[in-house]
């Protein structure tokens, strides 16, 4: 279970150095390090753990095996991040349907204020959840463009998709997402006595 | 961050503030992925080096002993006194014979014997004796050639007189080596041997070195045959050779760290193909066309897919209240009073909400072969060696091809899976060991190990990168040099 602690980060260059001459007990350090912060990155893409697990083992060997091509001078965090983005993208367009029946519709509108309160008061593990019901393409879009802050145009080159169709998918998976959070935060409030709210009563 | 929106702002925070500790089960699946992948690369390694050692082995000894004989048949003879002069020429008082036992195709002076005597004393005639002239050379003939069974004190003047005798007049060895000039040549060119050069050089002491060839006409009654070593097909020059591969090998078509819903297992497929080579001595160049498939067990588990959705449902709603009621009514001075009582009641309220409606489905798993063939051109190098009639060689390069038929599952990520059929370009390798006999000069049976594969992923966004390596039986025809 997932619970609220600050990631630090305790990647060292000895760490990397020992990673690279292939020490076991180094590359397993490097592991727990990341653990949290590409587990994160993981889940969000991935409908389960399982998935998510299998995806972040398959970055991690592509950062085992590119330590000595990293970038000099490029943050280690960014890099790995980069990886494990890169890594669950390409996984995704090789597993994506070759024609996706996905109907390009506006969202009605949906109440903001709720959606919003509700974001403030829900457990992120909740909140990861409710990402996770997303439909894997506005998943992947949404996650791209809000979450790890990938333009646009890049996303769209990623996913072999138009600009505009990126757009769509981020705008269709925010109002998704306020929807479900909305219709939770309703769910959750606590149903009123009769005579102390009458204007609730139906 | 793209987004300056708030509602995006929120949520990235919100999401910040998770930490997934790690969980053991996952590295230890990172372990065996680890393993795998330095296993994999450990064997590559280990077959590449083992094809080149076993080359470069199998070079070194199998190859043609000619040049190891010369040496080692050195015999050193005692010092006689067959000339006159002897006691001024010490050190042409030794006779060497070398039997060179190379390749006669490979010698443009044949098998020779190799022979230092002492030419002339002081107030000889410094030029080669008679025997050594152009004209000479050609008068005396083989019994000389057994000069290096039973060293005779006397072979040198007689040896000289061969047909075919290469003889070296001039100083002893090192002046030789740097300063003789060509004389003349022996023989008649008709011979079967080539001629050799007599040089002289105008040094007083000096050894006359004569190379004697082989017997043309066998060796005599008791003389030791030496094993055959003739290579059974010609070896100096250029020659085209056409040959024909097919065998089987374990395949696969998804690397070994490949990471998706389906398992893949290894197959057995086959390998065959026509090459045609412009072969040298030891290096040879072609192409050709192969045909190779590559096989795959894909096995998918049971799979349990969840989907969500949201259902607005109807219900019930008890709603706790308080009723009044009249329960009296009371008449005073024309006046109706009702009496009133409240009453503690629960009401039903029809109400809704939004459910999050969760399903789950199974699907069943499968076991499927998968396969994939291509049609190949490869640019081919081969280095080889020849010993008598085994060669031994390798033989690889880079190919260029195109998918001629593939079946391979797509799975959707969703847990659906449907059959594929493509084709595309293919860009790979191919090395191949061997090991061959002829069984006629031209004709040639080998066994070789073969290692081939793709290097691109010609599928669309599947992930394949095929491989395989077998065993495959040859057959190679060596058309004879010139043509």
């Amino acid at each position: 279970m997932p619970c609220r602690v600050p990631v630090i980060l305790m990647v060292t260059e000895a760490l990397i150095q020992g990673c690279i001459q292939r020490d076991e007990r180094a590359e397993y350090a490097l592991y727990k390090a990341l653990y949290p912060m590409l587990m994160g990155i993981c889940a969000r893409y991935e409908r389960n753990t399982q998935d998510a697990a299998a995806t972040l083992n398959a970055g991690f060997l592509k950062i085992l095996t590119g330590l000595n091509a990293r970038p000099s001078g490029a943050p280690f965090e960014a890099w790995a991040r980069r990886i494990v983005i890169n890594t669950v993208i390409d996984r995704y367009r090789r597993e994506r349907p070759r024609r996706e029946h996905e109907q390009l519709v506006d969202d009605p509108p949906t109440e903001v204020a709720v959606a919003n309160d509700y974001l403030k008061e829900v457990e992120a593990e909740e909140l990861r959840r409710v990402i996770a019901s997303l439909p894997p393409m506005s998943r992947n879009v949404f996650n791209l463009f809000a979450i790890d802050g990938y333009p646009h145009a890049e996303i769209a080159e990623l996913l072999q998709i138009s600009e505009g169709t990126s757009k769509w998918h981020v705008n269709h998976a925010r109002t998704l997402l306020k929807r479900a959070l909305a219709e939770r935060g309703r769910e959750t409030t606590p149903t009123p006595k009769h005579h102390e709210q009458p204007e609730r009563v139906r | 961050m793209n987004s300056p929106n708030a509602f995006d702002e929120l949520l990235r925070s919100r999401l910040s503030e998770l930490h997934d500790p790690m969980q053991e089960a996952h590295w230890q699946d990172m372990r065996s992925l680890l393993s795998r992948q330095r296993r994999r690369r450990r064997g590559l390694v280990l077959l590449l080096f083992g094809l080149f050692a076993g080359a470069g082995a199998a070079y070194l000894l199998l190859r043609p002993s000619g040049e190891t004989a010369s040496v080692a048949n050195v015999q050193e003879v005692a010092p006689r006194n067959a000339s006159p002069s002897a006691g001024s020429t010490p050190t042409s008082t030794e006779r060497r014979v070398d039997v060179a036992t190379d390749h006669p195709q490979e010698r443009t002076t044949g098998n020779v014997e190799r022979i230092d005597v002492p030419v002339g004393s002081a107030g000889a005639e410094p030029s080669p004796s008679p025997s050594f002239s152009p004209s000479g050379g050609s008068e005396r003939s083989a019994p000389q050639a057994e000069k290096k069974e039973t060293p005779e004190p006397k072979a040198s003047a007689g040896a000289a007189t061969r047909p075919g005798i290469a003889a070296i007049v001039g100083a002893p060895d090192d002046e030789v080596r740097q300063g003789v000039e060509p004389v003349a040549l022996i023989g008649p060119a008709t011979e079967p041997f080539p001629a050799a050069v007599v040089e002289r050089t105008p040094a007083p002491d000096r050894i006359v070195t004569l190379e004697v060839p082989a017997d043309p006409y066998g060796p005599g009654p008791g003389t030791p045959v030496p094993p055959d070593p003739l290579p059974a097909v010609p070896n100096t020059s250029w020659a085209w050779e056409i040959g024909l591969h097919a065998g089987l090998g374990r395949t696969r078509l998804y690397p070994k760290d490949h990471v998706g819903t389906l398992t893949h297992g290894s197959g057995t497929d086959g390998m065959a193909g026509v090459e045609v080579m412009r072969m040298g001595r030891h290096v040879g160049f072609g192409t050709g066309l192969h045909k190779a498939c590559f096989g795959d067990e894909a096995v998918a588990q049971d799979r349990t897919v969840y989907g969500s959705e949201l259902k607005t449902v109807f219900f019930l709603s008890p709603v706790d209240t308080i009723v009044t009621t009249v329960v009296d009514t009371i008449v005073q001075g024309g006046i109706t009073y009702y009496v009133t009582g409240q009453m503690d009641t629960t009401l039903l309220v029809l109400d809704s909400m939004v459910d999050t409606l969760t399903t789950s489905e199974t699907i069943a798993g499968f076991q499927r072969t998968e396969r994939l063939c291509v049609v190949e051109v490869p640019l081919l190098v081969d280095l080889h060696t020849r010993v008598g009639r085994w060669s031994l060689g390798i033989r690889g390069g880079p190919t260029l091809g195109m998918i001629t038929g593939a079946n391979l599952v797509r799975t959707d990520g969703e847990g659906t899976w449907e059959r594929e059929a493509f084709s595309s370009p293919t860009f790979g390798y191919t090395a191949r060991g061997y090991v061959r006999y002829a069984i006629t000069p031209q004709l040639a049976l080998g066994v070789e190990p073969a290692l081939r594969g793709l290097l691109n992923d010609p599928s669309p966004g599947l992930g394949i990168r095929p491989m395989s390596y077998g065993v495959v039986g040859s057959l190679s025809l060596r058309l004879p040099a010139g043509r």
